[in-house]
This record gives C-alpha cells, sequence and structure tokens, in this order.
C-alpha cells in the first residue's frame, strides 16, 4: 500500500511540474554545411543601404559646414583676430602652406596674399571651429549687407530719405540713390513690379537692402534695393 | 495506513494544485491590468484632435543652419508657416513673394558668391497675428567640401 501512495504522490508531482516548464522551443538541428545565398533582392537591399549611409555620412559633414564671419581686428602672421556681428571675438590660426585667402568681387573669386588684407576687413573662414578659435582652410574678403525690412514711419520727398522702424524698434534712415533698385508687390497678383520713390507712403511695409561701409552715422545707409509692400494689403 | 486517509490526502493534493495554479494565473492578470498602458479609442483620439485645432503656426525654418557653407549657387529653404500666410524672402539677388498654401513650404533661391543674408518674413492672412521674421546667413564659396 505504501508503495502504490509513493507512486501516486510522485506521479502527481510530475504532473504539477508540467505546469512550469512553459517557455520551451525546439531547436533547430545545426547544419554540417551552412550555406549563404545572396539574392538578387538582397543585393539591392544591400546596396541601398550602403548608397544610405553614404548619404547620411555627406549630409552630415555638409550640417556642419560652419562659417565664422567678422571685422578683421589684428593682423599678425599667422594669427587674425575678428569680431562678429553679435560681438564675439575669434582667433583665425593661419597655416602658412594650408591656408588659402581670397577676395569676392561681385561674381568673381581671386586668390590673395594674407598681406592683402587690412584691418576692418570683412572676412568669411571656412575651417575647423574649436570655441573661439578657428584652423583656417580658407579665408574669404567680402562685402557685407545689410538686410532688413519695417514700417515706413518718415517719406522726406525733397532730400528722397525715408525713415523706417523694424520689429526690434530700431530706426534706419534710407536714401535714395540712382542706382536704387525700387519694386512694389502687386497686391491682387502678388507679382513684383517696378516702383518709384513717389509710390512711398507712411505706413507702408518696405524691405530693404544695403551695403554696409561701415563708416554710416546714424544708422543711415544708402538703399540698393528695395521691395515695397502697399498698406493695403494688411487692411483688406 | 487507513483508506480514507490516503484518499484525503490525494484529494488534497489535487485540490491543492489546483488552487496554487488559479492563484498563478490571477496574479498574472493583476500585474497586467496595473501595468499595461491602455490606448486610447477612436473616439477619444478624434475628439482631442478637433479640440487641437491651431490656425496659427510660428516661423520655423527647418533649412539650411544658420552661417551654412555650400559651394553650389541656389539652396532650398524648407520649412513651415501658417496657411494661407504671406512669405517674403529677401536676398541681395533677389526677392521672393510667395503665398503659402499649405503649412510647409520650399524655396529655392539663387546665392550670390560670398555672404547672403536671407531674411524671411511671414505676414499671417489673419491681420490680428503680428508678421513674423527669420534671418539666415548662408555661404557661397567656391571651395572643395
Amino acid at each position: 500500500m505504501k508503495k502504490i501512495l509513493t507512486i501516486i504522490l510522485i506521479l502527481i508531482s510530475f504532473s504539477f511540474l508540467a505546469f512550469f516548464s512553459y517557455g520551451q522551443t525546439i531547436t533547430p538541428e545545426a547544419s554540417s554545411t551552412p550555406k549563404i545565398s545572396i539574392t538578387n533582392q538582397d543585393q539591392k537591399a544591400i546596396e541601398n543601404l550602403k548608397e544610405k549611409v553614404a548619404n547620411k555620412v555627406q549630409e552630415i559633414i555638409k550640417k556642419n559646414n560652419k562659417a565664422i564671419v567678422g571685422r578683421v581686428t589684428s593682423i599678425s602672421d599667422n594669427l587674425i583676430k575678428i569680431k562678429s556681428v553679435d560681438n564675439k571675438e575669434y582667433e583665425i590660426k593661419i597655416d602658412s602652406t594650408l591656408t588659402k585667402f581670397y577676395k569676392i568681387s561681385g561674381v568673381n573669386q581671386k586668390e590673395i596674399k594674407i598681406d592683402d588684407i587690412a584691418k576692418n576687413d570683412y572676412l568669411i573662414v571656412s575651417g575647423i571651429i574649436n570655441d573661439k578659435t578657428v584652423d583656417a582652410n580658407a579665408v574669404f574678403i567680402d562685402q557685407p549687407f545689410l538686410v532688413e525690412s519695417g514700417k515706413v514711419i518718415e517719406v522726406n520727398k525733397e532730400n528722397y530719405t525715408v525713415k523706417v522702424i523694424t520689429s526690434d524698434k530700431t530706426v534706419y534712415t534710407l536714401s535714395f540713390e540712382t542706382f536704387t533698385k525700387q519694386y512694389i508687390l502687386n497686391i491682387k497678383t502678388l507679382d513684383i513690379e517696378k516702383s518709384g520713390f513717389s509710390k512711398m507712403i507712411v505706413g507702408d511695409r518696405i524691405h530693404f537692402i544695403a551695403e554696409i561701409k561701415g563708416n554710416e552715422k546714424d544708422n543711415t545707409y544708402e538703399a540698393a534695393k528695395t521691395l515695397l509692400i502697399p498698406q493695403e494689403y494688411f487692411i483688406k | 495506513m487507513k483508506k480514507e486517509t490516503l484518499i484525503a490526502i490525494f484529494m488534497g493534493l489535487i485540490f491543492g494544485g489546483f488552487f496554487g495554479i488559479f492563484l498563478i494565473n490571477k496574479n498574472k492578470d493583476l500585474s497586467l491590468s496595473k501595468n499595461k498602458i491602455l490606448a486610447p479609442t477612436s473616439i477619444l483620439t478624434q475628439k482631442n484632435s478637433q479640440n487641437n485645432v491651431v490656425d496659427f503656426i510660428p516661423l520655423e525654418i527647418k533649412e539650411p543652419n544658420d552661417y551654412f557653407i555650400t559651394n553650389e549657387n541656389n539652396i532650398d529653404i524648407v520649412g513651415k508657416a501658417t496657411k494661407d500666410s504671406l512669405i517674403v524672402v529677401q536676398t541681395p539677388i533677389k526677392d521672393i513673394v510667395y503665398k503659402n498654401e499649405k503649412e510647409d513650404f520650399k524655396i529655392n533661391i539663387p546665392l550670390a558668391l560670398g555672404e547672403n543674408v536671407i531674411k524671411i518674413v511671414d505676414y499671417p492672412k489673419d491681420k490680428t497675428f503680428d508678421s513674423q521674421e527669420k534671418i539666415l546667413r548662408v555661404y557661397y564659396l567656391k571651395i572643395e567640401l
């Protein structure tokens, strides 16, 4: 009787063990000779992946291409100091064998020497940026432009000037010269058309571009190009 | 040992086993109901999307980055602005006026050699909103990148 009892107990115990044995899977048998076959589709997928990686790398390189710009404050044989528009100072390290110098005038880029760079020149620097220093690969002398927009607050028809207030409350005086290209927005067609000084009225919006020469006084600039948006556009 | 005792032990083991299994399953259900993140129903989602209708979208420029250098003479300005607003893109060589029919926009602009200060102004159709501005500096340089 004791034997029967022991057998029953063992059987019951084993039957409970079966409840806790979930999660087992059958392992596939390992083949003695592994077979790798690449189909045309696989090949295409690999090539696509390679292309995507290359494109991504190119994209990252492009995104890290950043210029440092500013006016020259001091210059020596292997170091140029510049001050940016936001008053940050940068040291431009020059490698006599690597760094190249250019001057941009219009659509031309002419190679120059470091001696051609003078104090107060506006420089564009391309190279490796380490916080406030740049190991320059290329240095360009360029002409900076002021690109702004605002509301016309005064029109002086005697001396051909207008006063403009921008969104940050800066007031500019624009003088209209013979070379100033003037355009106006046709508020019906939204086409840009040629315009004249007489069409300018207080309250209009004006977008303007002017060359920054560095010797301007009282925020007065000679307008190179203007685009007028009549105030009627904002009333309709 | 008596026959009755044996039957009692046997029955006790069987019931004990079933009770144990019941407890384990119940515990699993309890823990699932406490930790599982329930997805909102479709009705809820629709209601939320209807409530979150926004007319005004702040001007956003996704591409290019400020102070970006390129060796190509044109670039795409990619961004987002309020639908039906008037976008004015100013560059030293070209002005573009564009009616933003969708929220996302992509405008190709020509670049001058050297520095290109690009000013983008967004005038929303609803005149109660102020215009918004962004300034980008892009450099077209004839160099190997």
